[in-house]
C-alpha cells in the first residue's frame, strides 16, 4: 500500500478573536500522493492560506489553535513534531512557493547571498562545499530556470529585476533543496500574462524533470487546469469535490463547483452568469450542516442540519454532498 | 433612478463619441530618464458604450486613465469630452465636470480611507456638490447607493477594513456613481477579485450602464473578461495602441502579433475555447523597462514575424478593415 | 490582496466599534495597570484639597516641632525640614507636574500637528522649506540650555518654565506629522477625494488627519511622563515651580541635602515621579496596541 505524501486528516483550526472564534477549518481532508500534481482551488478567505500555513507550520499567529485532526507528512504527524524536526522537513521535504515574489525576496541582500545562503543549508550540510563550488551550484540552478545572463543575475538585488525574474528566482530556490513535496501559493498571480505563461510552463516542467509532487492552489481556475492531475475545490474551510482535472472541469457535481466555473468568462463570448448569490460566510457564527447552504440552489433540509461527508461518485471522483449520497441521483 | 442635475456639460456630440482622445502623451521625467508612459495615442468612446483597454504592466493603461479624470495634466495632445477640451488637471477643472467623469480604481486596499466610515466616504461626493440639503436626505441617499450594489444598509456604521475586498470595490463603484456621472473610467475593478465577485459586479456594471446610459472605459489585462462586456477594444503595449476594433472583429479576426501572443497565453477552460485561441504563438521575452523603448516598432524584440524593417521604423496605425486599425509593417 | 476572514460581523452597531478597541486594549494586562494607575493619579490631583489631611502643608507653614520625622501614623511619608506633611505636598506636587504637561501639550500639541500638515500637504513648496527649516532650527537647540536661557531673561515661575518647554516641543509633533503626511497624501484614496472635489481644507482635516491621530494620542501619553520629567530636572537646578508650592522635582532637590539620614524626604516624592512617568507610559503602550490593524 503506497503511503501518501502528505495527508491531511479530519483537521479543525480556529482563532481567537474579539467576539468569538473563528472557526476557520471544520474537517479538512486533504491527500497528495508521491510525484502527483494537485490542484487547490479556492476563493479568498475559504482557508487555503491557513491550510498552507500550517502545513509548513507558519502560521505566525498565536491565537491559531488546531483542535482536532493531523497531518501526516510520509506518516509522521508533522504537528506533534518538535522545532528541529519541523526545520529539517524545510529544508528537505517540503518548499514553498508565495504569491508575491517581491515580498518573498530579501531587498538589502543581493540573490547570490540568498541563494548561498539555501544551499549551505539544505543540500551543503551534507557535504562540505566550498564557496566556489556554492557558488557555482547557485548559477547552475539559475540557468536551470531559464534566467538570461545567470551570472549577472547573481549579483543582482531583487529590485533590479522584474516580476518574472523574480518569480524565476523564486522558484530556484524553491527547488534548490532534495525537496519531495513544492506547494505553490497562487504562483504567477501579481504577473504580467505573457510572463505568468512563460513562468507557469518553466514550473511545469521542473517538477516533472524532478520528479517530485506538486500543490499548486490558486483561484485562477484556468491555470490549475493545464498544470495538475488532479483537483480539490474548496469552500469555506472544507473540501467540497475532489477528481481528475479533467473530469472536475467537464463534470462538476457540487454546486458551488459549477456555479464558480460557470462564472469564468468564456473567451468565445457570451453572458458571464449571474455569479453565486450571497457572500461567503463568516467564520464567527457559521452556518450549521454544509457551510454552502445558503447559497446553494438545490438545498434540502438535511443540508441545514449535518455536514456531508465525501462521498464516491466515480472512481476518485468524491462529492461532499448530500444529493449524491448513495441510493440518490 | 439617481437623482440629480440633469444640466450636462457640453453639446451635441459627434458622431456619438462622448470622450475622444488625440494624439494623447503623457511623459514622466524620472532619474533613469523620460518614461514616456502614453506616446501618442487615439481612441474614442461611444455613449452607452463600454470601450475597453486591454495591456499589461507598462503598457501605460491606468496613465490613460489618470490623464482623462484629471490626475495627471497630459504632455500633449488632446482629450475632449462632450466636444470640450478637458485637457488639464483636475484643480483647473470646475465642479461639473468633476461630477460627471468618476474613476474606480484597481486595488481596494487603497481606494477607501480607512479612518473614515463608510456612510462618510459615500456622503463626500454627495457634500461636494450639493445634491440635497439635509442630513436626512443624504443619509437615505446614501442607503439607497448601498441597496443598488446590493449591500446591507448597516454597513454605513462599518469601516472599509472590515469588509471583505469584493464589498469595498462595490463602495468603490457606490460612490463613483453618487454623483450621476456620464462616464466612468474602470481601472481593473476586478482584478484583485474571485471569479464569482467578479462576475457579479460586471453583470452589474452592465445593468447600470443599461439603467442610466453609462460609458465606460473599461481597463483590464483579461481578454475573456473583455469579450464579455466591452463593444470596442484596443490593445496598448509600451505606450502605443497596436490594435483596435469593434469586439466582434477583434476576436473573430486578430492581427497584430502581440495580439496573438496574449490571446495564446491565457489559460481556458473549455475545449470550444482553446479550439479558438491561435496556435501558433509562444509567448518570449520580458516586457521591456519603458525607459528603455526598443527602436522602431516597440514590439519588435518579441516578435516572431519580425522583419529588417521593423527594428527601424515605427510602423503607424492603419485601417485593414472597416472599423479595423492595426499598427504593424506586416499590413502597411 | 489579503482578504481578511474577518471580513463578517454580524449586526453590526456603533458601539462595537467601541467594544472592539476596548478588547485590543486589555489584551496585555499591563495596559490595564496603567489605566489604572492613571485614573488614580488623575483623582488625587483633581481632589488634593479634599482628601489630604493637611492642606497647610503647601502654603507658608512652619512647625517645627514637627519637622524631620520619620514616616509614622500622622504623616505616612514624614514630614520635611519645615514641619510639613510629605504625603500632602506630594498629592499636590502631582497636580502642579500635570498641570505642567497639560499645558505644554495644550499649546505645543495644536501648533505642532497644524504645521506639519501644512508643511506635508505642500511638500516640496516653499510652504513645506520654511516650515521645516525653522523645525530644523528648533530641533538643534539644547532644550535644557533653552529653557535656562528663558528663565534667566523673564520672571522666574511656573509658567515661564511651561512656555521654554513647549517653544521647543512642537518641533517633535510637526515631524512626526510630516512623516506621515507626506506618505498617506500619495494614497489613493486621498487622490480619490480629491478628484471628486473635496476642498483642501476637508482634505487636510477630514481625511489625512484622522490617518495620523493613533500615533499623535500615543505620543502624547508618553510626552505626559517625558515633560514632568523634564519639568522636574529644571526644578532641580531652580527653575520651575518656585516655594512654597511643591514639583516633584523641586521636592527631590531639596530632599538630597538631607540623605541618607532624612531619606523620607527624597524617596517618597522620587517613587511617586516613577509611578507617574511609568503609568503614562504603560497607558501609551495600551493605546497603541488599540491602533494596530489585525489581520490573518
Amino acid at each position: 500500500m503506497q503511503v501518501p505524501l502528505l495527508d491531511i486528516k479530519d483537521l479543525y483550526l480556529e482563532f481567537k478573536v474579539f467576539g468569538g472564534t473563528l472557526k476557520v477549518l471544520d474537517g479538512l481532508n486533504f491527500t497528495v500522493w508521491p510525484k502527483e500534481k494537485v490542484g487547490l482551488v479556492g476563493e479568498a478567505s475559504c482557508g487555503k492560506t491557513t491550510t498552507l500555513k500550517s502545513i509548513m507550520k507558519i502560521l505566525g499567529m498565536t491565537s491559531a489553535r488546531i483542535t482536532k485532526g493531523e497531518i501526516l507528512f510520509k506518516g509522521r504527524d508533522i504537528l506533534k513534531m518538535n522545532e528541529a524536526e519541523v526545520q529539517d522537513i524545510r529544508r528537505k521535504g517540503i518548499s514553498m512557493i508565495f504569491q508575491d515574489p517581491t515580498a518573498a525576496l530579501n531587498p538589502v541582500f543581493s540573490i547570490g547571498s540568498q541563494l548561498n545562503n539555501i544551499i549551505k543549508y539544505s543540500v551543503g550540510s551534507k557535504e562540505n562545499l566550498t564557496k566556489k563550488k556554492i557558488e557555482e551550484y547557485a548559477i547552475e540552478v539559475l540557468k536551470k530556470v531559464l534566467l538570461p545572463d545567470p551570472k549577472r543575475i547573481f549579483k543582482s538585488y531583487p529590485i533590479q529585476l522584474s516580476g518574472g525574474m523574480r518569480q524565476r528566482v523564486c522558484i530556484a530556490m524553491a527547488l534548490l533543496s532534495n525537496l519531495e513535496l513544492l506547494i505553490a501559493d497562487e504562483p504567477g498571480t501579481s504577473l504580467d500574462v505573457t510572463i505568468k505563461d512563460q513562468v507557469l510552463h518553466l514550473l511545469y516542467n521542473l517538477v516533472k524533470e524532478k520528479n517530485i509532487s506538486i500543490i499548486l492552489v490558486s483561484h485562477a481556475l484556468g491555470m490549475v487546469k493545464n498544470l495538475t492531475e488532479r483537483t480539490y475545490v474548496m469552500y469555506a474551510g472544507s473540501m467540497v469535490e475532489v477528481a481528475k482535472t479533467a473530469e472536475i472541469f467537464a463534470n462538476p457535481l457540487h454546486p458551488y463547483s459549477q456555479a464558480l466555473i460557470a462564472a469564468v468568462p468564456k473567451l468565445t463570448g457570451g453572458r458571464i452568469s449571474q455569479g453565486i448569490p450571497g457572500y461567503i460566510p463568516g467564520y464567527l457564527n457559521p452556518p450549521p450542516g454544509c457551510r454552502f447552504h445558503p447559497r446553494c440552489s438545490y438545498v434540502m433540509p438535511i443540508c441545514k442540519v449535518e455536514k456531508p461527508p465525501f462521498f464516491k461518485v466515480k472512481g476518485i471522483h468524491q462529492v461532499a454532498c448530500w444529493l449524491f449520497k448513495k441510493g440518490r441521483d | 433612478m439617481l437623482v440629480g442635475s440633469l444640466k450636462k456639460v457640453g453639446t451635441k456630440l459627434i458622431n456619438n463619441n462622448i470622450l475622444t482622445v488625440k494624439n494623447l502623451k503623457k511623459y514622466f521625467v524620472t532619474q533613469q530618464g523620460i518614461v514616456k508612459a502614453v506616446n501618442d495615442i487615439d481612441f474614442s468612446v461611444k455613449e452607452g458604450e463600454t470601450f475597453g483597454l486591454v495591456g499589461e504592466s507598462g503598457s501605460g493603461k491606468s496613465t490613460v486613465a489618470y490623464s482623462i479624470v484629471g490626475l495627471y495634466k497630459p504632455t500633449g495632445g488632446e482629450i475632449t469630452y462632450r466636444n470640450q477640451d478637458i485637457s488639464n488637471e483636475s484643480k483647473k477643472r470646475s465642479k461639473e465636470l468633476k461630477k460627471e467623469i468618476q474613476i474606480v480604481s484597481q486595488d481596494p486596499g487603497t481606494s477607501l480611507n480607512p479612518m473614515r466610515s463608510i456612510y462618510q466616504i459615500l456622503e463626500l461626493p454627495i457634500q461636494v456638490h450639493t445634491l440635497f440639503k439635509n442630513r436626512k436626505e443624504r443619509t437615505q441617499r446614501i442607503k439607497k447607493l448601498l441597496k443598488m450594489v446590493e449591500l446591507p444598509e448597516d454597513y454605513i456604521y462599518k469601516y472599509p477594513q472590515m469588509v471583505g475586498g469584493g464589498e469595498r470595490q462595490m463602495v468603490s463603484i457606490a460612490r463613483a456613481l453618487a454623483t450621476n456621472p456620464s462616464l466612468v473610467l474602470l481601472d481593473e475593478p476586478t482584478s484583485a477579485l474571485d471569479v464569482s465577485i467578479q462576475a457579479k459586479i460586471i453583470n452589474m456594471l452592465i445593468q447600470f450602464q443599461k439603467d442610466f446610459n453609462l460609458s465606460y472605459l473599461f481597463i483590464t489585462h483579461d481578454l475573456s473578461l473583455m469579450r464579455n462586456v466591452a463593444s470596442s477594444v484596443a490593445i496598448m503595449y509600451l505606450g502605443k495602441i497596436c490594435e483596435n476594433a469593434k469586439t466582434s472583429e477583434f476576436f473573430r479576426n486578430p492581427l497584430h502579433p502581440y495580439t496573438l501572443m496574449l490571446l495564446s497565453s491565457i489559460p481556458v477552460l473549455f475545449e470550444e475555447e482553446e479550439k479558438f485561441k491561435p496556435k501558433k504563438v509562444k509567448s518570449t521575452g520580458e516586457i521591456p523597462s519603458p525607459v528603455n523603448i526598443p527602436p522602431g516598432c516597440s514590439f519588435h524584440s518579441r516578435c516572431l514575424e519580425k522583419m529588417d524593417i521593423c527594428s527601424k521604423v515605427d510602423p503607424v496605425m492603419g485601417e485593414v478593415t472597416k472599423g479595423h486599425f492595426v499598427r504593424c509593417h506586416l499590413y502597411n | 490582496m489579503k482578504n481578511s476572514v474577518f471580513s463578517q460581523a454580524l449586526n453590526f452597531k456603533k458601539w462595537e466599534n467601541v467594544q472592539r478597541n476596548w478588547y485590543k486594549f486589555s489584551r496585555n494586562y499591563l495596559s490595564i495597570i496603567g489605566l489604572i494607575t492613571v485614573t488614580i493619579i488623575l483623582f488625587l490631583a483633581i481632589f488634593a484639597p479634599f482628601i489630604t489631611a493637611h492642606p497647610e502643608a503647601v502654603a507658608r507653614y512652619v512647625n517645627f516641632s514637627e519637622a524631620k520625622k520619620p514616616p509614622c501614623l500622622s504623616y505616612p511619608f514624614g514630614t520635611d525640614t519645615f514641619g510639613r506633611d510629605n504625603l500632602t505636598r506630594t498629592i499636590y506636587a502631582f497636580r502642579v507636574s500635570l498641570l505642567m504637561s497639560f499645558v505644554v501639550l495644550l499649546i505645543s500639541v495644536p501648533m505642532g500637528v497644524i504645521l506639519g500638515l501644512i508643511a506635508g500637504y505642500f511638500q516640496g513648496t516653499w510652504i513645506d522649506t520654511i516650515i521645516m527649516r525653522i523645525t530644523d532650527i528648533f530641533l538643534s537647540i539644547p532644550p535644557l540650555i533653552l529653557a535656562l536661557a528663558i528663565c534667566s531673561i523673564f520672571p522666574r515661575n511656573l509658567l515661564t518654565t511651561m512656555l521654554a518647554i513647549s517653544i521647543l516641543w512642537w518641533t517633535w509633533y510637526c515631524r512626526m506629522v510630516y512623516g506621515t503626511v507626506t506618505s498617506v497624501k500619495g494614497e489613493f484614496f486621498i487622490q480619490s477625494s480629491e478628484l471628486i472635489g473635496a476642498g483642501k481644507l476637508h482634505i487636510l482635516f477630514r481625511e489625512i488627519l484622522p490617518n495620523c491621530l493613533s500615533e499623535i494620542i500615543t505620543k502624547i501619553t508618553l510626552d505626559v511622563g517625558a515633560i514632568i520629567l523634564i519639568g522636574s530636572s529644571l526644578s532641580f537646578v531652580g527653575l520651575g515651580a518656585q516655594p512654597p508650592t511643591a514639583d516633584l522635582g523641586s521636592m527631590i532637590a531639596s530632599g538630597t541635602k538631607y540623605l541618607p539620614d532624612y531619606w523620607w524626604m527624597t524617596v517618597f516624592p522620587g517613587i511617586a515621579l516613577v509611578i507617574v512617568v511609568l503609568g503614562f507610559n504603560l497607558l501609551g503602550d495600551g493605546i497603541h496596541d488599540i491602533s494596530v490593524v489585525e489581520e490573518i
